[in-house]
């Protein structure tokens, strides 16, 4: 049906009360528990960050979808600190029930609406997903719905739960970070930039040399008591220049739905041949380019540079809008120093110069 | 207009490093980089200093040509108004000085500007809602 014709009378965006978004949060977990008593399903506790996440799902579909990319975070403990429930619509038959507002004439950007005109309650919509993400911070419960999770694009299996992901980690003084992170036995470096810079490429080389693997793209990482940066996805997106590069990996792709923006991915682990850290000490913050030479290299930078090149594409594209958010980014940065990568044309130098950076930052 | 100013906040966040501002307008998904002098110009002007209070204590720091360091202000603040990181401060809202280091020598304000983010923050309409009231994809997009 049209949009003007399902306003109707729903309040109005941005203005529903807490208390009505908390009702309705009740009312989609009585849903939830509804379903799974009908249909039973997995649950599953993981640790990310010191903290437990209870992943319960209805139905046996979408479970693959959202568990696969975090399926090496370790197992968590039985009290969680978020909840998240799901629920697969093809499979179950079952929607999401009616929101209690009325949704503005344009999705804001991110796909991130906040009904209560506050955090109180956080949704994402994906209409071209028809992907569904709702967190409720007062009671540490959050939902998962999508119209069938066999559609569901190839980067929601990479990234799932993205930006659930984002909201909780901010509110437990740890930062999810846009930015690929590999290690060593002395400790690991996260990588920044914004697309293209060479990070994932970094990463995969890193990752194919026998580097500890926490992430491409996206990871969790505190600056106190100590730096430390935590894996969340293990997924590792492909570009067409990868496919080419790393034929074993290509051989190992999937794609659940290609189209044409779409990248293939691996998901890396003891079946792929590689190594998966889940917690390393965070030593440097790296700024990864293209330099044009033969052998990689790299310089100490400045903690300014590192944070341009980190905090606008973290912020920027989780959609965050805290102020505290930089401040927490620029903490980070001053924990630990910089470096530049100067990414030589000799894949085979990138890794034994990540090492070396390694050796020098944790020294 | 009021030449005393304030930082556009909730929409614009900022952090300082001893050489550079990083501001970042998280309305717009444009960030931008102050550097040499524009750094301590940025601190003051954020406080609520008029843009010759600015001026005045910088040459007087720097020992530069009063009348050149006013000009670079008076054009910094244009290009901050202009993207929106600094708004006219309300005549009820008091400056709040603080202790701004600032340089013994004079380098132009630079005033970098970056748009590569900005393709993140597009927005798209919501056509259509499904029976129970959540937005979908446009049935003519397959």
């Amino acid at each position: 049906m049209s949009v003007d014709s399902a306003r109707g009378s729903a309040v109005h965006a941005g203005e529903l009360s807490p208390e009505v978004a908390a009702r309705y949060v009740d009312d989609v977990a009585r849903s939830f528990e509804q379903l799974h008593a009908q249909l039973g399903g997995p649950s599953r506790c993981l640790a990310l960050g010191g903290h437990s996440l209870r992943f319960a799902f209805a139905g046996v579909k979408l479970e693959p979808a959202i568990l696969s990319a975090i399926a090496h975070l370790p197992v968590g403990s039985d009290a969680p600190s978020l909840t998240i429930m799901g629920w697969d619509g093809a499979e179950t038959q079952a929607a999401l029930p009616p929101p209690p507002w009325a949704w503005p004439e344009n999705l804001p950007p991110h796909g991130i609406f906040r009904p209560c005109g506050d955090d109180s309650l956080r949704v994402f919509v994906a209409p071209w997903s028809h992907l569904i993400l709702m967190y409720h911070a007062a009671t540490s419960r959050a939902f998962v719905w999508t119209r069938n999770a066999a559609e569901l694009p190839t980067y929601h299996h990479a990234s799932p739960l993205l930006q659930v992901f984002s909201w909780w980690t901010r509110e437990r003084d740890l930062n999810l970070v846009h930015g690929g992170c590999v290690g060593d036995e002395d400790g690991a470096v996260l990588l920044v930039g914004k697309g293209g810079s060479g990070k994932s490429t970094t990463c995969l080389l890193a990752a194919e040399a026998g580097l500890n693997y926490l992430a491409d793209d996206y990871c969790v990482a505190a600056s106190a008591p100590s730096p430390v940066v935590y894996s969340l996805y293990r997924s590792g997106k492909l570009h067409r220049g990868h496919l080419q590069r790393f034929p074993r990996l290509a051989s190992l792709a999937i794609d659940p739905n290609a189209d044409e923006f779409e990248k293939p991915m691996i998901f890396l682990g003891e079946a792929t041949g590689h190594r998966v850290a889940t917690q390393l000490p965070l030593r440097a913050i790296v700024v990864p380019r293209i330099s044009g030479l033969e052998t990689t290299s790299f310089e100490r930078t400045s903690p300014a540079e590192a944070l341009r090149a980190l905090a606008p594409s973290t912020l920027l594209q989780l959609g965050e809008r805290q102020s505290t958010a930089l401040q927490s980014l620029a903490d980070l940065v001053r924990a630990v120093p910089s470096y530049r990568l100067n990414l030589g044309s000799r894949f085979e130098t990138v890794a034994p110069g990540l090492r070396e950076l390694i050796g020098a930052a944790a020294r | 207009m009021s030449s005393r100013h304030r930082v556009n906040a909730p929409d614009v966040t900022h952090e300082s490093f001893d050489t550079e501002v990083l501001v970042i307008n998280l309305r717009n998904g444009s960030y931008y980089s102050l550097r040499e002098s524009a750094v301590p110009m940025w601190h003051l002007l954020a406080q609520g200093l008029e843009v010759t209070e600015v001026a005045a204590k910088i040459a007087q720091a720097t020992s530069a040509s009063p009348e050149q360091v006013l000009a670079d202000v008076q054009s910094l603040v244009t290009d901050l108004t202009k993207q929106s990181l600094l708004v006219e401060r309300p005549a009820s809202e008091a400056p709040q000085p603080a202790e701004v280091a600032l340089p013994s020598a004079y380098a132009k304000p630079v005033f970098d500007l970056y748009t590569d983010m900005q393709q993140l923050l597009m927005i798209d309409p919501i056509h259509e809602v499904d029976v129970t009231g959540w937005p979908v994809k446009p049935p003519t997009q397959s």
